[in-house]
């Protein structure tokens, strides 16, 4: 039996970090040292001081016992003050996504399980709208994948991870 | 103007400050295997590497390169069948400067050693390994020698040793007077335990490079709190080397290999980062494990090529006087 520590699964790190861009190449060549791969990849900071420091939010797929391995390694770059690791799932995380739709959206599109997504609605013209959805990824995912599915969405602008 | 290096913070931060200096030309004997090629296509994605020279079979060559689908020169493909031709072919390459590093691939260790000993500008050639270690010295970068060439430590190699190391201290480091312990079980010379005597024999020289001291063991070496918890009486190298030790020089290789073997162990665990780096020829020579992670088989090239680089810079190695 597989054992379940074992299983592949979805992680979020956010490092705090001296210097955004070398942070990033530092912090990309020990994944690939590793041989697992980012699958997003934000860094956040004020314009002014880009490049000089700020946050880099991940997120990539590996088992647990992996998961720990970068953690050590990611915390002991140079460049990195601080690092957080959350499970994609944790609800202390939020993700906002900018979609383009179809047709203007009801509130029982934006309903997750629990709750309803926050949705604002920032653009639209001739056969579409442009909206902004946010809400954990837990309840937000699900929701993006039936609207999809649905054929509302038909773009996927832009989509962002934090804290 | 002279390039001054900056003290190193991190092992891993030497594959930024290679790629940041103009990137090194690599020699591979025996380069059809896949593995190397990979990793230097990494070294050069990182600007590490520029030129890379396989020698071999030329038919197992173009297959791996083909496979890969990187790019090489046709002219930096040099058919060689025997193995003492495809050394021999490396070495008229390096010296002929179409490449500053020897990356040893698919070829018997001792073929290649024949072929490069000629070579040497130094009496002895060393294994000198960069570590990091999060619980050894607050995780600061230091050296450990030799744990992969020298079997017989006598007091002359063992002073070819600490040269060799202080070398790549004051190139990638930038440190420019190190602080060597001389490792052994016990601090004080004991005549059943030979290295501690050859650890104080060591310290008693007079040293330019460096601040010696020995014998020293390992966590007065590295580590302040026991140097504060167990004293240690001594002559002012002993105060400045112990607890704060740049280089960790082991009274053989049996003890350096299980040191380098466990920082293996920390660096699977995420602990620990290495690269190595072979020392006493006129150019860097990179002899990898397969056992070594990517990681520090990426940053043993950046070691070798931050060296290379440093050393072209200074100007020529001077040979040993001894």
């Amino acid at each position: 039996m597989k054992n379940s520590e074992n299983e592949k699964r979805h992680w979020v790190f956010r490092a705090h970090v001296y210097d955004r861009s070398g942070a990033l190449t530092s912090i990309a060549s020990a994944f690939s040292n590793e041989g697992i791969s980012i699958d997003t990849v934000v860094g956040h900071g004020l314009e002014e001081r880009a490049g000089i420091d700020g946050s880099v939010v991940m997120t990539f797929r590996c088992d647990e016992e992996e998961k720990d391995v970068m953690v050590r390694k990611v915390r002991r770059l140079s460049k990195v003050k601080s690092l957080e690791e959350h499970p994609y799932q944790s609800q202390n995380l939020r993700k906002s996504i900018i979609i383009r739709t179809v047709r203007r959206l009801a509130p029982r599109d934006v309903a997750g399980e629990t709750s309803f997504l926050t949705s604002e609605l920032i653009n639209s013209g001739p056969g579409y709208w442009i909206y902004l959805l946010a809400g954990s990824p837990s309840e937000l995912d699900p929701v993006l994948i039936r609207l999809e599915t649905e054929g509302v969405v038909t773009d996927l602008v832009y989509s962002i991870i934090g804290l | 103007m002279k390039d001054e290096p900056e003290t190193l913070t991190s092992v891993a931060d030497l594959v930024e400050i290679a790629g940041k200096l103009p990137p090194s030309n690599v020699v591979i004997p025996g380069g059809h295997r896949l593995e190397d090629l990979k990793l230097v296509e990494a070294a050069r994605d990182h600007g590490i590497v520029d030129r890379i020279v396989l020698v071999g079979d030329r038919r197992a060559i173009r297959n791996s390169v083909s496979e890969l689908g990187i790019r090489i020169r046709p002219e930096n493909i040099v058919p060689a069948e025997k193995p003492e031709e495809i050394a021999a072919a490396a070495a008229g390459i390096v010296t002929s400067g179409r490449a500053d590093i020897v990356l040893k691939g698919d070829i018997s260790t001792p073929v290649i050693n024949r072929a490069l000993k000629p070579l040497a500008i130094r009496p002895t050639v060393s294994l000198v390994t960069v570590f990091d270690a999060a619980p050894i010295s607050s995780g600061r970068p230091m050296v450990l020698t030799d744990a992969g060439f020298t079997t017989v430590c006598g007091f002359e190699r063992m002073v070819d040793l600490i040269r060799n190391a202080c070398e790549v201290a004051r190139l990638v480091m930038g440190i420019p007077r190190p602080r060597v312990a001389v490792l052994s079980a016990n601090e004080k010379p004991i005549p059943s335990l030979p290295s501690t005597s050859l650890g104080a024999e060591l310290a008693a020289r007079e040293w330019e490079e460096a601040v010696v001291y020995g014998p020293l063991s390992f966590d007065l070496a590295t580590d302040p709190e026991s140097v504060a918890l167990k004293g240690l009486a001594g002559p002012p190298a002993a105060r400045e080397v112990a607890g704060r030790a740049d280089i960790l020089v082991c009274p053989g290789i049996d003890t350096a290999n299980v040191l380098y073997k466990t920082l293996t162990a920390l660096n699977k665990y995420g602990l620990a980062s290495l690269a190595g780096i072979t020392v006493g020829f006129p150019f860097p020579y990179v002899i990898l494990s397969r056992a070594d992670t990517l990681e520090t088989r990426l940053e043993s090239i950046a070691l070798c090529s931050v060296f290379a680089q440093r050393a072209r810079l200074a100007g020529p190695a001077a040979p040993s006087k001894e």
